[in-house]
């Protein structure tokens, strides 16, 4: 710090400023980025017409345009540190692709920020797609999926209506010509299949966790 | 579940009438209000219930809490993509016809970072047999979230580094290599290559490289300032008649330079302390006695709420500090306490103003 300092008002929040610190990010850091973008420009190649087409016919053209969100969806992929460990990338793309799109419609945002408020977790927390908290959560992830094979045709439909599609059960309703009270009961009915199968995995998960210590949990999502 | 009112039928306030069964019946409630908040009819009512539920006990929160992390992790499987496949075979939306779009406000709600060179291997490759689809192709342009730097690789393997809430659009080929800094900074790690020059243009500036590191920035008062780190950088006014040359400055590392929006260079070139320019790059904002007001265009690129100052008079007021990205919330509170400033926190922004 030079001798001016000492003269201008000070204001310093940390003032223990490490050499390290103020270097610029080195660039043997991005090393391995022009492998990796080379691998990106080949799925780029074979997936990003599909994503799209995807996209459209799910959601309509927007907004958000299906373009810009399977260009986001593409973008975070390309940021995975770990992307080789992703064995469905197109698979793990799409599944980004929904997220941004339905962060995007109406009443989710409202219900998400809502939930984020009472949480008290930051958006960050509650966003799914942090990519290595998606690597760490595979095996409930894995479990979830197993149980959704479980549901009924009708149950399945509903659940992935409202929460892939994102719905509202009015809207479900209209589409489907089941009731309200209908949709209600099936996802219900539903997500207490999934809760049971998540809960008896934390369980038996707790209990291999207790018989060897020296394993690391990586089973569940953080505590939000 | 929920009734024909659509509210959820869960009793907050006598709860427990199962007694058989609390936990379970802890859980049911958590799903019903889970499935409430998905209904896509919701009332502040019943949102209020639900706050009370909520906070009645730490088993209501773990409930909703597992519950919730059950309904999170459903669109992460792959269940969710076979579904989505089928309906979009079965159910394909009705598409209007494609509108025309203001691709640069448009993208920079959406665009991030990604390496160039796959967009350009789309644009070359893969939209000219899918134009029938009405898809088009991607901008080439990138950009940084508000709070946070974004870290980008292009094609040639320069190294770019936007600042919070900035944004370029890069046009790479076979015989040039040009960047349009949109606003914001961005800062250049730039591979050489003797073939292309590396050039960065914003308003009427334009900087010229072939391999080195620089940082452009748009300051306060529609200045720009380059700032170079390593190697060899030319600094051009475009003039905006053709028939005018254009004036040329060369900067060596640690100079600087600003340059007024008709491309006009301001002072002479100066040094600058590379600790203190680039502590950005490392999450970190440091200021020497530097005016208030710069230092709130720095902090706007790494908050959601932004400051805006309305009394003139504390604008230039000199700040020496050294925060986190982390630490910005702090340091406006600090500013209260150690200058006559008053700080208002609003809706949508945050207003200082001389106390």
């Amino acid at each position: 710090m030079n001798k001016a300092l000492h003269n201008a008002p000070l204001f310093f929040i940390d003032s223990d400023i490490k050499e390290s610190t103020v270097k610029p990010a080195p660039m043997h850091a991005l090393k391995d980025k022009p492998k990796k973008s080379q691998s990106i420009d080949g799925l780029f190649r074979e997936h990003w017409f599909d994503v799209c087409r995807l996209l459209q016919k799910s959601y309509g053209s927007g907004p958000p345009e299906p373009e810009d969100v399977a260009q986001e969806a593409f973008s975070r992929f390309y940021q995975i540190n770990n992307a080789e460990k992703i064995h469905d990338p197109k698979a793990y793309i799409i599944k980004i692709a929904i997220n941004i799109t339905l962060k995007s419609i109406g009443h989710l945002c409202k219900t998400r920020e809502f939930i984020t408020e009472q949480l008290q977790a930051d958006e960050a927390q509650v966003d799914t797609f942090c990519p290595e908290r998606i690597l760490q959560s595979e095996q409930r992830i894995a479990l979830i999926q197993k149980g959704t094979e479980q549901l009924s045709d009708k149950q399945r439909e509903i659940l992935m209506r409202a929460r892939i599609k994102g719905q509202t059960y009015a809207q479900i309703s209209a589409d489907t010509g089941w009731s309200l009270t209908d949709i209600c009961r099936q996802l219900n009915t539903a997500m207490s299949i999934l809760e049971k199968i998540d809960e008896e995995s934390g369980r038996d998960n707790k209990k291999s966790h207790k018989n060897n210590t020296d394993k690391s949990f990586t089973n569940a999502l953080p505590d939000e | 579940m929920i009734d024909k009112h659509n509210k959820p039928q869960v009793n907050y306030t006598n709860q427990e009438t199962e007694k058989t069964s609390s936990v379970k019946s802890t859980k049911v409630q958590a799903r019903e209000w889970l499935i409430y908040f998905n209904s896509g009819q919701t009332t502040k009512e019943q949102r209020d219930n639900f706050v009370l539920w909520f906070n009645e006990n730490d088993a209501n929160k773990k409930a909703f809490k597992q519950s919730y992390k059950v309904w999170q992790t459903i669109g992460i499987t792959d269940s969710a993509v076979e579904w989505l496949q089928q309906y979009a075979n079965q159910n394909s939306v009705t598409l209007p016809t494609k509108k025309s779009k203001n691709t640069f406000a448009k993208s920079t709600l959406w665009l991030t970072g990604i390496a160039a060179s796959v967009l350009f291997i789309v644009v070359n490759n893969t939209f000219k047999a899918t134009n029938t689809l009405g898809v088009t192709a991607p901008e080439i342009v990138f950009t940084s979230p508000v709070g946070e730097n974004r870290s980008i690789t292009l094609s040639d393997g320069t190294s770019v580094t936007l600042a919070g809430n900035s944004s370029i659009s890069v046009n790479i080929n076979q015989h040039e290599r040009h960047i349009l800094l949109h606003k914001g900074s961005a800062y250049f790690d730039v591979i050489h290559d003797s073939e292309r020059v590396f050039s960065v243009s914003a308003q009427q500036t334009e900087v010229r490289v072939r391999g080195t590191a620089f940082e452009v920035k748009h300051s306060t008062d529609n200045e720009l300032k380059i700032s170079v780190k390593r190697g060899l950088v030319d600094v051009a006014d475009l003039p905006e008649q053709g028939n005018k040359d254009e004036n040329i400055v060369q900067l060596h590392p640690n100079e600087q330079l600003r340059t007024n929006k008709n491309g006009a260079f301001i002072n002479e070139v100066t040094h600058f302390n590379p600790e203190t320019e680039f502590a950005w790059l490392n999450a970190r904002l440091i200021y020497d006695n530097v005016p208030l007001e710069n230092v709130i265009l720095d902090i706007n690129r790494y908050i959601k709420k932004p400051v805006i100052v309305l009394d003139e008079s504390i604008n230039k007021l000199p700040i020496t500090a050294s925060f986190t990205f982390d630490q910005i919330e702090p340091v406006l509170t600090g500013l209260v306490a150690a200058y006559s400033i008053n700080l208002t926190e609003q809706d949508n922004r945050i207003v200082l103003t001389k106390n």
